[in-house]
């Protein structure tokens, strides 16, 4: 179904352009939280080693580093799933949307 | 507290578990065979994994002995030292999905050299790369042959040399019969093994704090002091701190072999839930290692596990032992010989590639080949380095190789994650460019490290280092990147960025994607 297309009127249209550019704005965004993210865990491991290592509260010993680190870990997960979904469903749904208007035209 | 182990007498429940893996991935291997025919089947299954199981073979692929037996060693021994590696090592994936996944799916073929290739000329990139590739696949095996022979020879009671022969058999077995389909299943098979035996391990360690981890830091802070529980002695200097942050993250993203299984998949669609899965699991495999080492270090003690290994990499079987007796401790035994092997044969199939696709195919007949001899090539490839990973193993028996996986990340980081990143999304990436960088990255990894505290001084005894810092990809990463770009800036490459413009359809859609 792709192939009645040619490669350069899907390059030129202008619904794809903004599309591609929209997907490539998310992943810059959301890679740049992750790097947000982990450089700042970093950075306190690096600076400020007392403030991980106070306690979550006055009745435990579990320092705040622990919930931060699997924190991180955790929240990774998670964007990439939220990547993953919103690509999966959404964008290829729109790409497929934009090449059958393609074709009807 | 277990005052005697085990470990050391071979233990005929962990020999009857390994059996059995063994007995099951020669079966698959078996089947596999009939099915691999062409260079299609033998570096990428036939595209025909799910994006599920990739996922899992993924992370089968990652999780090695070292995040296995090395992060709950290192929290075991060191406390909270351990996390920065598991945390590290995880957020590298995320990058991977939103920069990397699609634009590699689509436009590589077998190995992620071909979508550095894909748009500049393919000699010289094959030719820097390929050699990069082999590199950073040749140290990580030499720590998990290493591994593997010090594993056995506590577990199992035979000796070093017998163990790391074995491995070298098994792994060539899996890949020349059964190429990447039978080391995808083997990879699978192992990653439910590894996921399913530390659950339990947690959930019986938990079953002894109430299901209470406050309890468990209560323990571990009442045995060791506050600062068992904060970042400590692992980072000296906040440069080091991020040098080593820059490592395991982008390290992460430049590894040849994990990055060839981006090919096993039918599309960029299950290239991303590849992904997705794969951090989902070895997220949750790295929450499980840290409880393990925590565990390990308040129920067996930090004496105990040191004793046995100085390392602490034995941390996780005693911790099993503890709690389950010698047949618990005979299982995650079997686990972690099955992980090593795992893993090996994911470099081999990965290594191979590198010989025959980008080196010989790639770079000697300039892409053009038969099926068939490339098919052979690989074969042949796949044996030479069953025969150097056995010569390897001999060569560092009794060294200490645990910075060898450091070097290999800090090489992947440096020479292949750049060069891959620019030539992905930078139009004015030019060939100059990567050739140079990659020569940068992988001549300033290997050498900084040689001249690093890691080296210099812990395994060649000088009194002080000539570089100062023990993680070098602050240095050799950015290098890379600048001589890369300064290089590309230099002098134009007007094809490279033609066919930039040109692939964009394949790029987005996997339009002629292969």
């Amino acid at each position: 179904m792709v192939d009645k297309i040619s490669e350069k009127d899907i390059v030129n249209d202008k619904e794809f352009k903004s599309l591609i550019s929209k997907r490539n704005s998310i992943a810059v965004t959301l890679s740049i939280v992750e790097l947000l993210l982990y450089f700042g865990f970093i950075t306190l491991v690096a600076y400020n080693k007392p403030y991980l290592g106070k306690t979550i509260s006055p009745t435990s010993d579990t320092t705040i580093g622990i919930p931060i680190a699997i924190g991180v870990i955790i929240l990774s997960v998670i964007m990439g799933g939220i990547y993953a979904y919103w690509a999966n469903t959404s964008y290829d749904a729109s790409i497929k949307k934009i090449i059958e208007r393609m074709e009807v035209e | 507290m277990a005052a005697e182990t085990m470990l050391g007498q071979p233990n005929p429940l962990a020999i009857s578990f390994f059996i059995l893996f063994v007995l099951s991935t020669i079966g698959i291997t078996y089947w596999a065979a009939k099915k691999v025919k062409g260079t299609k089947e033998f570096y990428a299954a036939g595209r025909s994994i799910t994006g599920f199981q990739n996922g899992l073979a993924m992370s089968g692929d990652y999780m090695s002995a070292a995040s296995f037996l090395g992060i709950a060693g290192l929290v075991a021994t060191c406390g909270y030292d351990g996390l920065l590696y598991s945390v590290g090592w995880l957020v590298g994936w995320p990058i991977i999905l939103f920069l990397i996944a699609e634009p590699l799916r689509n436009l590589g073929k077998y190995t992620y050299i071909d979508a550095v290739a894909y748009r500049l000329k393919l000699r010289p990139v094959k030719l820097v790369a390929g050699i990069s590739s082999l590199v950073t696949v040749l140290f990580y095996l030499i720590a998990q042959m290493v591994g593997a022979g010090t594993l056995v020879q506590l577990v199992f009671g035979l000796p070093y040399e017998s163990a790391i022969i074995l491995v070298g058999i098994l792994m060539v077995v899996y890949v020349l019969f059964g190429g990447m389909v039978a080391t995808t299943w083997v990879q699978i098979i192992k990653a439910g093994l590894l996921l399913g035996g530390a659950t339990v391990l947690v959930f019986m360690t938990l079953w002894h704090f109430g299901f209470s981890y406050g309890a468990m830091f209560s323990e571990a802070t009442a045995q060791y002091g506050h600062s068992f529980l904060v970042p400590g002695s692992l980072i000296t200097s906040p440069l080091d701190a991020f040098s080593l942050a820059l490592a395991l993250m982008f390290g992460t993203a430049g590894l040849p072999h994990i990055l060839m299984r981006f090919f096993t998949v039918p599309d960029a669609k299950e290239a991303r839930k590849s992904v997705f899965y794969a951090t989902g699991f070895i997220g949750y495999f790295y929450i499980l290692t840290v409880t393990i080492g925590f565990g390990a270090a308040t129920l067996v003690g930090r004496s105990m596990v040191m004793s046995v290994d100085k390392g602490g990499n034995m941390a996780g079987p005693l911790l099993a032992e503890f709690l389950g007796g010698g047949v618990f401790l005979g299982f995650i035994c079997a686990v972690a010989f099955a992980t090593i092997l795992a893993v090996v044969a994911g470099l081999t199939v990965s290594g191979a590639s590198a010989i025959s696709h980008d080196l010989y195919v790639g770079f000697m007949k300039n892409g053009v080949s038969d099926e068939k001899k490339e098919v052979r090539i690989a074969k042949i490839a796949t044996l030479a380095l069953g025969i150097v990973a056995i010569i390897l193993g001999f060569l560092f028996k009794g060294q200490n190789v645990a910075f060898m996986v450091g070097l290999a990340f800090a090489i992947a980081a440096s020479a292949n994650f750049p060069a891959l990143i620019m030539s992905l999304l930078w139009k004015k990436f030019t060939t100059a460019g990567a050739v140079a960088s990659m020569i940068t990255g992988l001549v300033l990894a290997v050498v900084l490290i040689f001249l690093s505290p890691t080296i210099w001084v812990d395994v060649l005894g000088n009194p002080t280092a000539i570089f100062p810092l023990k993680n070098v990809a602050i240095v050799s990463m950015t290098s890379s990147f600048a001589v890369g770009i300064i290089v590309s800036l230099a002098k134009k490459e007007e094809d490279a960025q033609r066919i930039y413009d040109a692939i964009i359809p394949r790029r987005y859609l996997g339009r002629g994607a292969e």
